[in-house]
């Protein structure tokens, strides 16, 4: 129950941020919630089904960096550490930082460049604050 | 062309079962008419087998990549942008079902059936490029839609069918006719030395040692090694004929778009690694740097591929050395020895069929240097890239037939036995067959350039093309099978060969000039002449004869 919760946060979080940075990806949203909500894990695996195909044109150089496929992992990650894990608890300003860090880097690792992957964890900690009760405490 | 594709893949598959049976359950001992039977049930379940891959590959592709339908309610900007595409695009274009998959690459596929093709889309392209850099996504558009239109799909997934479907049974049926024959030796074995009176684990332990290992490696181990090769072969072939679908729809989406600059931009910036020589044997692509290159000059595309005249050459010999039922000169010598004339009548017609059916393969990759050739209107370069393609094909297809032998040789035991002497003599032996079967192949080729030629020029509808490659190539055929089998195998004389060939020459060339009063224009119905230069319009009603030409073969 606690990990159906965690998914649909995240998809939600996910949803808002997707709608800020990245609107044009909107229609593709739905898909990847599905996807999403039936094996989280998928998403985890770079580029798992780059393969060539017969009759395709190829693969044309520089990956694109989809924000929807990399928004929905990393908020249902950050979902289960930061708050899932301590309800009813306040992220404190280095939780909060950690949390935007630890956004960054995963973001890095699955292929997003460095100014969208900082764009993108600027606006997760935004979205945990504000709809997920993780309420940041004052310094 | 596209059902002469499909009965070349589908033939091929039935010459690799037939000869495994002919050759495998012969050498068990079955009678004729039980492999007569087990030949049926080959010709039958492999093609139903092919066309099943075939038929549920979409279904396949479909599930395994979760592809959703692309619609216009939910890509609305990209969906009228598409279908803008295809407005520019002939109307004989048949428009496909677009998917897309959620994909962040940037990519692009064909797939489908004859009935129904899909282009699918990644999520990458749709809703990145298309607006960071709209002249790739329109590059990739018009390329896929391109394989559509060339009826790629068809050519493609079934040689993909026939190659999925070969791997597995091939091996299937080897393993099976292995395992009965072990299975029969053990209960023969097992029963005299019963007899014998040995009893428990002696009785099997004697049993065992009977089983002649040497003998089962020999007997089976070529035809193994055989399927790995023809597997092998058939697998780098497909993948030729995938890489020459993609030459062709750059091709097309130049004759459609005048979009050269920004189709050769969007493969050069694409950024594919380099590949060597083996990995393009091996991918479905062939390198972006040839394929700029045959966008700048598509002169190669019309030249006959001398892989696939090795391939052919290889096959060939395959069938004539592993089964001798395949050869006509059985019949004749089952003739004089009064034996089993009507099953071997049967085998021959098998024979002389088969070989029609690699005849066409040839005369397809022939026909399209015809193409070009005819309508360049250059006689001299006609000439001679007509006469350095026969001299070619000829000499490669006859290295790989003679290679097919010797490999053969090389898995028989009479071949470690001899001596270097005897080696070296049958060397001499290998390159003498070499020169006469190039020298029949050479004078096939020639027949079929100066008339392929001639009814290319005649032909005003894709009816007449077909119906022209298919009289010219099955001609040739039988002119080749009388060169080989009848003036050199059975009457032993080589001065019948120009002879024969000026016969075929003189008869065809009347019979076309006969044909040749009554030549009208598919339309219109008025008389057309034929003239040295090919008449591109109808001059009565300017309807395009040649409309079918390109890509056609």
């Amino acid at each position: 129950m606690a990990e159906e919760n965690s998914k649909e946060l995240a998809s939600r979080i996910s949803f808002e941020i997707v709608k800020d940075l990245a609107p044009r990806e909107l229609p593709l949203f739905d898909d990847y919630k599905e996807k999403f909500m039936k094996n989280p894990g998928a998403f985890v695996e770079k580029d798992s089904e780059k393969r060539e195909k017969m009759l395709g044109f190829g693969v044309l150089d520089g990956a694109s960096q989809l924000l929807t496929a990399i928004v929905l992992p990393i908020s249902f990650n950050a979902i289960k550490k930061y708050v899932m894990k301590k309800t009813g608890e306040k992220l404190d300003n280095d939780q909060l930082s950690n949390l935007r860090k630890e956004a960054y880097d995963y973001a890095i690792t699955l292929g997003m460049n460095k100014a969208k992957a900082k764009l993108m964890a600027d606006a997760l900690v935004g979205k945990m604050v504000t709809m997920s009760g993780a309420r940041k405490v004052a310094p | 062309m596209v059902t002469i594709g499909i009965v070349v893949s589908v033939t091929w598959t039935l010459v690799f079962g037939f000869t495994i049976i002919a050759t495998a359950f012969g050498a068990i001992g079955f009678s004729i008419p039980v492999r007569l039977l087990l030949f049926i049930l080959v010709v039958s379940v492999i093609p139903f087998l092919i066309y099943r891959s075939y038929s549920r590959a979409p279904q396949g592709i479909s599930k395994k990549m979760a592809l959703k339908r692309f619609e216009e309610s939910k890509f609305p900007e990209q969906y009228r942008y598409i279908q803008g595409l295809y407005e520019g695009i002939p109307s004989s274009f048949s428009r496909p079902t677009l998917m897309y998959n959620l994909e962040s690459e940037l990519s692009a596929f064909t797939f489908g059936t004859r009935k129904t093709q899909y282009i699918v889309l990644s999520a990458g392209l749709v809703v990145t490029e298309f607006y960071e850099n709209n002249d790739d996504f329109k590059s990739v558009m018009l390329h896929e839609s391109a394989h559509v239109s060339n009826k790629d799909v068809d050519k493609a997934y079934l040689a993909a069918s026939v190659m999925s479907v070969l791997k597995k049974i091939l091996p299937a049926i080897l393993a099976i006719v292995l395992g009965y024959q072990i299975y029969l030796m053990l209960g023969r074995s097992y029963y005299y030395e019963s007899l014998a009176g040995y009893e428990g684990a002696d009785l099997w332990r004697y049993t065992l040692m009977t089983i002649p290992v040497g003998q089962l490696i020999s007997l089976y181990g070529p035809i193994g090694l055989f399927i790995i090769i023809l597997c092998v072969i058939l697998y780098a072939l497909r993948n030729q004929v995938i890489q020459l679908r993609e030459f062709y729809a750059d091709a097309r989406v130049l004759e459609w778009g005048r979009f050269s600059a920004k189709l050769e931009r969007t493969l050069e910036t694409s950024g594919s690694k380099h590949q060597s020589k083996f990995e393009l044997l091996s991918n479905f692509h062939p390198s972006i740097s040839e394929r700029v290159h045959i966008l700048k000059d598509n002169s190669r595309l019309f030249v006959p591929s001398l892989w696939s005249a090795f391939s052919l050459g290889f096959l060939y010999g395959f069938l004539e050395v592993e089964s001798p039922y395949l050869s006509i000169i059985f019949l004749y010598e089952q003739y004089l020895a009064g034996n089993y004339v009507v099953y071997n009548a049967l085998d021959v017609l098998v024979a002389i069929f088969f070989f029609i059916i690699l005849m066409f393969a040839v005369s397809s990759s022939f026909h399209k240097s015809f193409l070009r050739d005819v309508f360049s209107g250059d006689k001299r370069h006609f000439l001679t890239t007509a006469a350095l393609n026969i001299a070619k094909f000829s000499m490669i297809f006859s290295l790989g037939w003679v290679t097919s032998i010797i490999l053969i040789s090389l898995g028989t035991q009479e071949f470690f036995n001899n001596l270097l002497s005897t080696w070296v003599d049958e060397l001499f032996t290998y390159l003498a067959a070499w020169a006469a079967q190039t020298l029949f192949f050479a004078t096939t080729l020639l027949f079929l350039s100066i008339f392929g030629a001639m009814l290319i020029k005649r032909s005003f509808s894709n009816k007449d093309a077909v119906r022209n490659f298919l009289g010219i190539s099955i001609l040739s055929s039988f002119l080749y099978i009388l060169n080989r089998f009848v003036a050199h195998q059975i009457l032993n004389n080589y001065l019948l060969i120009p002879p024969l060939f000026l016969i075929f020459t003189i008869l065809t060339y009347a019979f076309v000039r006969i044909r040749d009063e009554h030549r009208r224009c598919p339309v219109c119905g008025n008389r057309l002449l034929i003239l040295a230069e090919p008449q591109l319009a109808c001059p009565h009603c300017q309807n395009n004869l040649y409309s079918w030409a390109i890509y056609s073969f």
